[in-house]
């Protein structure tokens, strides 16, 4: 089963918090908060305790001290108001060494992949195609952010 | 008496190798001012552009893509729009292509994107510091590459973890029909990890009209005889990276 785990900061997230300010200084009144999810992808057939005993043991990947995480439900479902979620991961598939406890725990895990996810919380009436077009595809000079076409791929995952 | 030419070094928060470029450019008779990225009056008034290298606001999101966003950026746009010339050396690099003035393009396109080091066997390799070759392709093809021998094998300083050079749709083939400088050995043979630190084998291109040179190693920590560590076992009596800077102070 492939699992999918989001590692975010327990504290402030400085690459959140400056893309933020860029992304609302630009377009103001669009962008009301911006998270960032650091995205683990991978299979194995554990059960879903084991995976979440395993990245808790793996503190290469999450440190408790400083970040969560939550498995296959992303953490925006249970926060309010509208949000824009992208998923943004590298063309050529970003392949991580797993650290040994997690392998020790999970043997026979498969290539953990890493990208990033981005919660945009946006006004009532922004919809998720303006956030991809305006705010994360990088085409030009100051336009977009999070993600570099030429080497990203910007994929909207949810709307809510 | 003839009048110095003037070169912005953009100072970014967190740039970190402003004043070594500085100094290179003082070296090579010219006049550098280290300007600061939130200048009011911008580069307008200099002959010529550098980006150091370093890590601008701590690259945040990704390397050079914050810096990209400035006021100074458009300024700096429109210089070269003007002719005049830009480095953009590591991070300066970075951030040469986030803003999309590494290609010519009327409205800065972003066509090239520099991503994270990769190994020989597409592992992530990291932050890479070390001395590595590089030697330029067609040199002749551009005005800041003119006094290079396409013989020329180059030691020079690699510091970065994001520095594989990946390109849009048509301008991996315009570069390699262009000038640009590729990792090697000291024999000048291309080869894997380590080296080409970055996976790719690229280490910086010019802009279509050669007058903008994106390179990720330092060419300022090459610039005195001195800085070459012993190991290398080469003695210069001038750095071979001079021939770089007298082309871009004949471009001022």
């Amino acid at each position: 089963m492939t699992w999918v785990a989001y590692v975010g900061l327990k504290q402030s997230d400085l690459h959140a918090l400056s893309a933020f300010e860029v992304i609302a200084t630009q377009y103001p009144g669009m962008v009301v908060a911006l998270r960032r999810f650091r995205t683990l992808r991978f299979d194995t057939t554990a059960s879903r305790s084991q995976c979440e005993l395993a990245l808790g043991a793996s503190f290469e990947w999450v440190n408790p001290n400083r970040s969560v995480f939550s498995l296959q439900e992303g953490p925006w479902v249970s926060s309010k108001g509208r949000q824009v979620v992208v998923h943004v991961s590298p063309k050529t598939p970003s392949v991580l060494t797993p650290p040994v406890r997690f392998k020790q725990l999970l043997p026979d895990v498969g290539p953990v992949l890493e990208s990033v996810t981005w919660v945009f919380q946006v006004a009532d009436h922004v919809d998720g195609d303006s956030v991809m077009s305006q705010m994360v595809t990088s085409t030009r000079r100051g336009v977009g952010l999070v993600c570099n076409p030429v080497f990203e791929t910007a994929t909207l995952i949810a709307v809510t | 008496m003839s009048r110095q030419a003037s070169v912005a070094v953009i100072q970014f928060p967190g740039s970190n190798c402003e004043y070594e470029t500085a100094r290179m450019l003082s070296y090579m008779g010219c006049q550098p001012t280290v300007l600061r990225w939130n200048d009011p009056v911008g580069v307008a008034p200099f002959d010529g552009v550098i980006l150091p290298g370093g890590f601008s606001f701590q690259d945040r999101v990704r390397s050079g893509v914050m810096a990209s966003h400035l006021p100074i950026m458009a300024s700096v746009s429109h210089a070269i729009k003007m002719g005049k010339p830009a480095i953009g050396i590591c991070n300066g690099c970075q951030i040469l292509a986030e803003s999309g003035l590494l290609t010519d393009s009327d409205d800065d396109q972003v066509q090239v994107g520099l991503a994270k080091n990769r190994g020989n066997t597409g592992e992530g390799v990291g932050f890479v510091c070390d001395w590595v070759y590089v030697k330029p392709v067609h040199p002749a093809l551009s005005p800041l590459t003119r006094y290079f021998d396409a013989t020329d094998v180059l030691p020079i300083v690699t510091s970065h973890a994001e520095g594989r050079f990946e390109w849009g749709e048509g301008v991996q083939d315009h570069v390699s029909r262009h000038a640009h400088f590729v990792y090697c050995d000291s024999n000048g043979v291309g080869g894997d990890f380590p080296v080409t630190p970055n996976g790719g084998g690229v280490a910086g291109v010019l802009s279509y009209q050669g007058r903008v040179l994106g390179i990720m190693p330092h060419p300022e920590r090459a610039m005195l005889p001195w800085q070459f560590p012993w190991v290398l076992k080469h003695r210069f009596s001038s750095s071979p990276w001079e021939k770089l800077m007298v082309a871009f102070k004949e471009l001022l």
